[in-house]
C-alpha cells in the first residue's frame, strides 16, 4: 500500500545498518515493527518461534534482539537464558501481560530491557537507542564507559554528574549548583548513571550497592531513591530524572531524551 | 475422526470429591480421643483406635462354682505362656484356693472411692486402660460401683477396657442376666439389684460355663469353701435358704440353657458374617405396651424373652392418653424406669399419644410392621370394665392381622421397686400432708367466718338460712383452698351447725332426729360441692400451668421466627432456657474443622455460641463438661446428668436435631441441681428441654437454609451484575473501536494524497487516542475483574507515600501541567507496606476522575498526612463537587457522575467504564484501608483513603559515616 507513496526512506538499508532480530508470533506486531525499524535504518530479521530464534540470534549475529515473551512455543525466559550463554546481544522484551513479576524475571536472567505491549514508536526507539548505547559501550571497554559525564536536561532543570571526578551539579532557573550527596547516596547515583536509560530491578540496585545480602530490603532503596530526588528533583513527588517502574525498579532518564 | 469421551464416564474431581465427603462422614461418626479420652474412652472408638478387646465370660449359676477360681486358672495358664495378665479386680471372699490362684499375678491396685464416710475399693479402669495388659481380670461383672464413679457399672467399665482394645476375663452369675432376673426371684424368692444387659452377654466373645451339679456345691459349701464362718452355716442350711437343692437345679437349668442359647446366637453370627442366608423370617417385630405399672418391668422381660427367642426387634411404647397426661411424679419416675429397663434389654422406645391408648397401639404397631404385641393383664375390677371399656377388650378388636398377648401381671410391686416407692413416695406424701394441713387451716377460717355470719341470721327455730350459709362457706373454701380443705370444711359446717344452732345450743349432741338427716345431708352436699369445685379449681390451675408453659414455648418460638443468624437461634435458646428451666445454659454449635488442627480427624469441634446463667461451669478447666457435650453431639444422644450416660456431669446436653441431621448442642445445669440426679427427676423438666431442643434444632436448620438460600440469591446478584458488565463492555469497547476503523479506513480510502495534512495529522491522532483509551479500558476490566475473583495478590513491600503518589501521577504529567495542581507530601511520613504496583493505580484513577468530572483549569491537589496510625491520602479539586447522594455511590460498579464536564483534559473524558474508583475501592479494601468521598471546602470534591502503618517500621540502613560526601573528596 506504501509502494507507491514517496517516502524519503530508503526501502532497503545499506549492508552495514544495525541487524534486529524480532521474535515474535504475531504477524501484525511483526508488521509494525519491520515498519517501524526498517524506516530507522535497521535490517530486520524476523523469527516466529522461540525454537528459530534462538538459532537465528547464534547464527546471524543480530544487534538487538527483540523478543515477545508470550511465544506460544516456548518460554521467553528460557529463551533469554539461552541466548545469554551464546551472546551478550542487547535483548529488549515485549511483554503483553502488564504483570511485573514476569518483567522482573526477564530483566533479571539477563534482558536489558522491556516493553509493555501496547507501546509507541518513540517509547521503542528510545530503548533500543539505549541498549544500543550500553552494548557499544561494553564492548569498547569497561571503564572507558564511564569517561563521559552524564548530563541530562528535562523542563529546563539539568543534571550533570561526573562520575570520575565525583561531582553532581544542577542547573536551573536560579543557577548552577552543586549537590552534596552521601557515599551511598553517591554508590547509588553513580550506578544509574552507568545504566543511565536502562531500567535496574530493584534486587540488581540492592545488590550493586548493598551487597547481596540486602538483595531483599527494597525499604533501604526507597529511602535512598527518596532522599536522591529531594536532591535532584525539583518536584520530589513528580519526579523526572529517578523515574519509578512500578513494581519493577528504577530507571534514570536517558541524557538523549 | 477422535472419539468423544463417553458421556457416562464419571468426572475425576467429582469422584474426589465425593470420596471426601464419605471419608470425612465416616470420621465424623468416629472421632478420636482427646483430652478428656479417660472419660469419654467409650465414646471414642474411633478409626486410630485399636480393635476392640476379647470379653471372655466365666458364667456360672450362682455365688461358689468357681468362676473366679476357673478365671484364675485360665489367667494363670497364659501367663506361663508369657502372656502378660493383669488383675484389675478378684473378690476371692478369702477362699485360700482362690488367694493362691493370684499368686504371681500383677495385681492392679484399686481406686478409693469414699461414700458416706466408707472407704469402698473399686476397679479402676482408667489405671487398667493406661496399664494396658494383653488380658485384664475383672471380677463380678454385675458389680454396682460406689455412687460418684465416672461408670455406675462395673459392665461399663469392662466396655471402656474393651474398647481400649484390652482383652478381659469376667465372671457373671445366671440371675444377674437382666432378661432373667425375674425368673430368677420367683424361683429362688430373692431378687438380685444388680443386672447387666443382655446384650453384654449376647455380645461377649467367649462363654465358659463354670457347671458344679448341686450335691457338689453343696459338699463345698458344707467344706466351708464358699462361704466362711457364720456365712457358712447359714447357707448351707438345705432347707429354705437360697441354697437349697430345688433353687440350685433351676439355676443350672437357666444357666445351662442361656449359655446354649448363646451358643447358638453364635452359630448364627458365625452363619452371617458369612453370608449364609438365615431361616428365620427377618424383620419380626414385637410391640410391649408400657404403663407406670410396677408389673410393666416383669412384663418388658417377658417380652424381651419371647423376642429373643423369635429373633425378633422389640419396642416398648407408652400411650399417652387425656387421663393419664397428668401422672403423680412416682408413676413418671415409675414409667421411665420401665422404659429405661427396656433400653437397657436392647429395646426401642417410642411414646404415643391420642384419644383412644388401643387405637394408637395399632396403628403404631401397622405402621412399624409388627406382627406382635404384648400388653399386661389387667388389674381392674370387673364393674369398672363393664363401665369404662378394657383396654384388652379393645386392643383385640382392633388387632386386625396383629397378634395380641396378655401376660399375667405380678402380685405387686417387687421388693426393689416397693423400696423405690417408699422412698419417693413418703417425700411425696411429706410434701402434700404439709400442704393439706395449710389447706384445712385455711377452710377453718372460712367455716369460722361463714359460721359467724349465720350467727348474725340465726333465727330460731328455722335454720334453713344458716345451713346455707355454712354450705357457702364450704363452697367457697373447697375453691379456695382445695379438695382436703373442702372436705374439712364440710365436717367443719356440720359440726359448726351441731354446736352453734341446733339444740342444744354449745353441744355436740343431737336432740332432734331430724338434724341428724340435715346433718348429712350437708355433709353429703358439702363433700360433693367441695370435691367439684376442688376439682374444677385443680383443673383451672392445670390449664393455667399449661397455658404458661404453652404461652413460653410460644415467645420462643415466635422469636426464633424473626431470628436470622445461627448466633442469634443460640442466644434466644439459651436464654429462654434460663428462663423457663432456672437453668445455666449452654448452646453450642459445631465448627468446621480446621485442617492443622493434630487429631481432630475431622471430627466438628463443638463451639460454644451462647450461654446464660452463671459462666464457667462448662468450660471447667478440666474439660470433663466438654467432653460429655462432645459424646453427646457425636452421638447424637442425650448424656450428661440424670440420664443414663455419664451421669455425675453437672450439666445434662441435649443434641438438636434438625431434619437434615445433628446442628448443634444444648447443654443445662439445673440451678436446683442437687441431689444424684441433677435435679432431673421431674420428667416435666425433661421434657421442657426437649421441647426446647426440638425448637432450637428446626430454627437452627431453617437458619442455615436461609443462609445457602442468601447465598444463591447473592450468586444471582453477582450473575446479573456480570450480564451488565458484559453489555456495558461491548459498548464501551466498540466505541473506540468504531472511531479507529473510520479513521483508518478513511486514510486507506484516500491513500492517494487527497486529504490535506490538518485532516491526516486529526485522524491519526484519533486512532492513536482511541487506541490508547481502548488499551485503558481493557486494563481497568481485567483488574476490576481480577481483584473481584480474589485473585489478586497483593505483593507487599515496603514504600514511601510519595514514591506511590509520584508512580500514581506519572501518566498524568501531561494532563495536569495545564491545570493549577499542587502536591504536598510532609518529608517524615512513615513507610508503608503495600503492593508497590497496585497502591498508585488508586492515586492515579482518582486523578484520573478529578480530570474528567471537573472543567478544565480546575485547581487539584494531592495531599498526605498520618494520623493514629494510619496514613491519609486524599485527592481533592474545587470542581462543582459531588451531589448529596452521590458520595456513598462513587464507589459502586458502573456508577458514572452526572454528567461529564465538558472540556475534561483527560484522553478518555467522555465517557468511561466506571470502573476506576471501583477498583480504588477494592484495592483499598484489599490493603485493609478504608477509601471515602467527601466535600472538599470552599468547594470540590475530595476523595481520601487511609492505610493502616504497620509496626515496626523497617529498619533503615545505616550510613556510619553520615557525612556529605561531596568534591570528590570523601573516598
Amino acid at each position: 500500500m506504501s509502494d507507491n507513496r514517496a517516502s524519503p526512506i530508503p526501502t532497503q538499508p545499506p549492508a552495514h545498518a544495525p541487524l534486529a532480530l524480532v521474535i515474535e508470533d504475531e504477524e501484525p506486531i511483526r508488521r509494525f515493527l519491520r515498519a517501524t525499524l526498517e524506516a530507522n535504518h535497521f535490517r530486520v530479521k524476523e523469527a516466529e518461534t522461540s525454537r528459530d530464534g534462538v538459532l537465528q540470534a547464534v547464527t546471524v549475529y543480530p544487534d538487538i534482539i527483540l523478543l515477545d515473551l508470550g511465544l506460544p512455543d516456548g518460554d521467553g525466559l528460557q529463551v533469554t537464558r539461552t541466548i545469554r550463554t551464546e551472546s551478550r546481544v542487547p535483548i529488549i522484551v515485549l511483554s503483553a501481560r502488564g504483570q511485573e513479576s514476569d518483567k522482573v524475571a526477564a530483566l533479571d536472567v539477563g534482558a536489558d530491557d522491556y516493553l509493555t505491549k501496547p507501546f509507541g514508536v518513540g517509547e521503542l526507539l528510545a530503548r533500543i537507542r539505549v541498549a544500543l548505547r550500553h552494548s557499544a559501550l561494553g564492548a569498547a571497554s569497561g571503564p572507558a564507559g564511564e569517561a563521559r559525564p552524564y548530563e541530562a536536561t528535562i523542563d529546563g532543570r539539568t543534571l550533570r554528574v561526573d562520575l570520575a571526578s565525583r561531582l553532581v551539579h544542577i542547573t536551573d532557573g536560579s543557577g548552577r549548583r552543586e549537590v552534596r550527596l552521601t557515599p551511598m547516596e553517591f554508590k547509588l547515583l553513580a550506578l544509574l548513571v552507568k545504566h543511565a536509560g536502562r531500567v535496574l530491578t530493584h534486587a540488581m540496585i540492592l545488590k550493586e550497592v548493598w551487597g547481596p545480602q540486602h538483595a531483599g530490603d527494597v525499604q533501604y532503596l526507597r529511602v535512598y531513591a527518596g532522599e536522591l530526588r529531594k536532591k535532584l528533583e525539583s518536584e520530589p513527588a513528580q519526579p523526572r530524572f529517578l523515574v519509578t517502574e512500578p513494581g519493577v525498579g528504577y530507571r534514570l532518564s536517558d541524557p538523549a531524551l | 475422526m477422535l472419539p468423544e469421551q463417553p458421556p457416562s464416564r464419571p468426572n475425576p474431581d467429582e469422584l474426589i470429591a465425593r470420596l471426601r465427603r464419605t471419608r470425612s462422614s465416616t470420621d465424623t461418626a468416629n472421632p478420636a480421643p482427646d483430652g478428656s479420652a479417660a472419660l469419654l474412652g467409650a465414646a471414642n472408638a474411633g478409626d486410630g483406635a485399636p480393635p476392640p478387646g476379647h470379653l471372655k465370660i466365666f458364667f456360672g449359676m450362682c455365688p461358689g462354682v468357681g468362676k473366679t477360681y476357673a478365671m484364675l486358672a485360665a489367667a494363670q495358664r497364659m501367663a506361663a505362656q508369657g502372656v502378660d495378665v493383669a488383675v484389675g479386680i478378684a473378690e476371692t471372699h478369702g477362699r485360700t484356693e482362690t488367694e493362691q490362684m493370684l499368686l504371681g499375678l500383677d495385681i492392679l491396685p484399686r481406686r478409693r472411692v469414699t461414700y458416706g464416710g466408707v472407704e469402698l475399693r473399686e476397679f479402676d479402669a482408667d489405671a487398667a486402660i493406661r496399664r494396658r495388659p494383653d488380658i485384664l481380670l475383672v471380677d463380678e461383672l454385675a458389680h454396682t460401683n460406689a455412687p460418684g464413679s465416672a461408670r455406675e457399672k462395673r459392665w461399663q467399665d469392662v466396655r471402656e477396657c474393651l474398647r481400649a482394645g484390652i482383652n478381659v476375663y469376667t465372671t457373671l452369675n445366671v440371675q444377674h442376666l437382666e432378661s432373667l432376673n425375674d425368673v430368677v426371684a420367683q424361683i429362688t424368692g430373692v431378687r438380685v439389684g444388680e443386672t447387666v444387659p443382655d446384650h453384654v452377654f449376647d455380645e461377649a466373645d467367649e462363654i465358659e460355663l463354670v457347671d458344679l451339679p448341686p450335691e457338689a456345691l453343696h459338699e463345698r459349701l458344707r467344706a466351708g469353701k464358699v462361704y466362711l464362718g457364720e456365712n457358712a452355716a447359714r447357707a448351707v442350711d438345705p432347707g429354705d435358704g437360697f441354697f437349697r437343692r430345688g433353687n440350685l437345679t433351676a439355676l443350672r437349668e437357666l444357666a445351662l440353657r442361656r449359655t446354649a442359647e448363646w451358643v447358638d446366637s453364635d452359630m448364627r453370627r458365625y452363619k452371617q458374617d458369612r453370608g449364609i442366608r438365615a431361616v428365620w423370617p427377618a424383620g419380626e417385630r414385637i410391640v410391649v405396651a408400657v404403663s407406670p405399672s410396677p408389673m410393666s418391668g416383669k412384663l418388658v422381660r417377658a417380652a424381651k424373652r419371647m423376642a429373643a427367642g423369635l429373633h425378633a426387634d422389640l419396642i416398648a411404647v407408652y400411650v399417652e392418653t387425656p387421663r393419664t397426661t397428668h401422672l403423680s411424679a412416682s408413676d413418671r419416675a415409675r414409667l421411665d424406669a420401665n422404659l429405661r429397663l427396656a433400653e437397657s434389654l436392647g429395646a426401642t422406645t417410642a411414646t404415643l399419644s391420642g384419644e383412644n391408648a388401643a387405637r394408637q397401639l395399632i396403628a403404631f404397631a401397622q405402621a412399624r410392621n409388627v406382627s406382635k404385641i404384648v400388653v399386661g393383664k389387667t388389674e381392674r375390677p370387673r364393674w369398672k370394665e363393664l363401665v369404662l371399656g378394657s383396654f384388652i377388650d379393645n386392643l383385640i378388636r382392633e388387632s386386625g392381622d396383629v397378634d395380641i398377648y396378655v401376660v399375667r401381671g405380678d402380685e405387686g410391686p417387687t421388693a426393689a421397686e416397693h423400696a423405690f416407692d417408699a422412698s419417693g413416695a413418703s417425700a411425696h406424701r411429706r410434701r402434700s400432708g404439709a400442704r393439706a394441713a395449710w389447706q384445712i387451716a385455711r377452710s377453718a377460717v372460712v367455716v369460722a367466718a361463714a359460721a359467724g355470719l349465720a350467727w348474725l341470721f340465726y333465727h330460731p327455730p328455722d335454720l334453713s338460712d344458716e345451713s346455707l350459709i355454712l354450705l357457702g362457706g364450704v363452697v367457697v373454701a373447697a375453691l379456695w383452698c382445695g379438695r382436703a380443705g373442702a372436705a374439712a370444711a364440710s365436717v367443719l359446717a356440720v359440726l359448726a351447725f351441731n354446736f352453734l344452732f341446733t339444740e342444744p345450743r354449745f353441744s355436740l349432741n343431737i336432740y332432734d332426729s331430724g338434724n341428724v338427716l340435715t346433718f348429712g345431708v350437708m355433709l353429703a352436699v358439702g363433700l360433693v360441692v367441695g370435691t367439684l369445685a376442688g376439682r374444677s379449681r385443680e383443673q383451672s390451675q392445670r390449664a393455667g400451668d399449661r397455658e404458661r408453659a404453652t404461652a413460653a414455648q410460644y415467645a420462643l418460638s415466635r422469636e426464633l421466627a424473626a431470628a436470622r443468624e445461627a448466633s442469634e437461634v443460640c442466644r434466644i435458646v439459651a436464654r429462654h432456657a434460663h428462663d423457663l428451666l432456672q437453668a445455666d445454659v449452654v448452646v453450642c454449635m459445631p465448627v468446621a474443622p480446621t485442617a492443622n488442627a493434630p487429631g481432630a480427624q475431622g471430627a466438628s469441634r463443638l463451639d460454644t455460641i451462647a450461654a446464660s446463667g452463671a459462666p464457667d461451669w462448662f468450660d471447667d478447666g478440666a474439660g470433663r463438661e466438654r467432653g460429655v457435650a462432645q459424646w453427646s453431639f457425636d452421638h447424637a444422644r442425650p448424656a450428661g446428668s440424670g440420664t443414663q450416660k455419664l451421669p455425675s456431669s453437672a450439666g445434662r446436653y441435649v443434641p438438636l436435631i434438625g431434619a437434615g441431621g445433628k446442628v448443634g448442642l444444648i447443654g443445662v445445669r439445673l440451678s436446683r441441681g442437687d441431689g444424684a440426679d441433677g435435679g432431673w427427676s421431674d420428667p416435666e423438666t425433661a421434657q421442657a428441654l426437649e421441647a426446647i431442643a426440638t425448637q432450637a434444632g428446626s430454627a437452627l436448620e431453617r437458619v442455615a437454609l436461609g443462609e445457602s438460600h442468601q447465598a444463591a440469591r447473592l450468586d444471582a446478584e453477582r450473575e446479573r451484575l456480570r450480564s451488565a458488565l458484559l453489555s456495558s463492555v461491548s459498548h464501551d469497547l466498540r466505541t473506540p473501536l468504531a472511531s479507529i476503523t473510520g479513521a483508518a479506513s478513511a486514510l486507506e480510502s484516500h491513500s492517494a494524497g487527497t486529504l490535506d495534512d490538518t485532516t491526516r495529522a486529526a485522524l491519526l491522532r484519533t486512532i492513536v487516542d482511541e487506541s490508547s483509551r481502548l488499551n485503558d479500558i481493557i486494563a481497568n476490566l481485567v483488574f476490576a475483574t481480577r481483584l473481584e475473583s480474589g485473585a489478586v495478590a497483593l505483593r507487599r513491600e515496603w514504600t514511601t507515600v510519595e514514591e506511590v503518589i509520584g508512580v500514581g501521577l506519572a501518566r498524568h504529567r501531561e494532563a495536569l501541567a495545564s491545570r493549577p495542581f499542587r502536591v504536598q507530601v510532609p518529608p517524615d511520613l512513615p513507610m508503608i507496606r503495600v503492593d508497590s504496583a497496585m497502591l498508585p493505580q488508586v492515586v492515579h484513577n482518582l486523578i484520573e476522575n478529578a480530570l474528567r468530572y471537573t472543567p478544565a483549569n480546575t485547581p487539584l491537589g494531592v495531599s498526605a498526612w498520618a494520623s493514629q496510625g494510619r496514613v491519609v491520602v486524599k485527592v481533592w479539586d474545587q470542581g462543582p463537587g459531588l451531589a448529596d447522594n452521590e458520595a456513598s455511590k462513587v464507589f459502586e460498579r458502573f456508577y458514572r457522575g452526572r454528567a461529564s464536564k465538558a472540556g475534561g483534559a483527560a484522553p478518555a473524558a467522555s465517557t468511561g467504564m466506571g470502573l476506576g474508583l471501583t477498583i480504588c475501592e477494592g484495592v483499598i479494601r484489599a490493603h485493609g484501608g478504608r477509601i471515602w468521598a467527601e466535600p472538599h471546602s470552599p468547594h470540590g470534591a475530595a476523595f481520601i483513603f487511609s492505610l493502616p502503618v504497620e509496626e515496626p517500621q523497617p529498619v533503615l540502613p545505616q550510613e556510619p559515616d553520615r557525612a556529605e560526601a561531596g568534591a570528590g573528596g570523601a573516598k
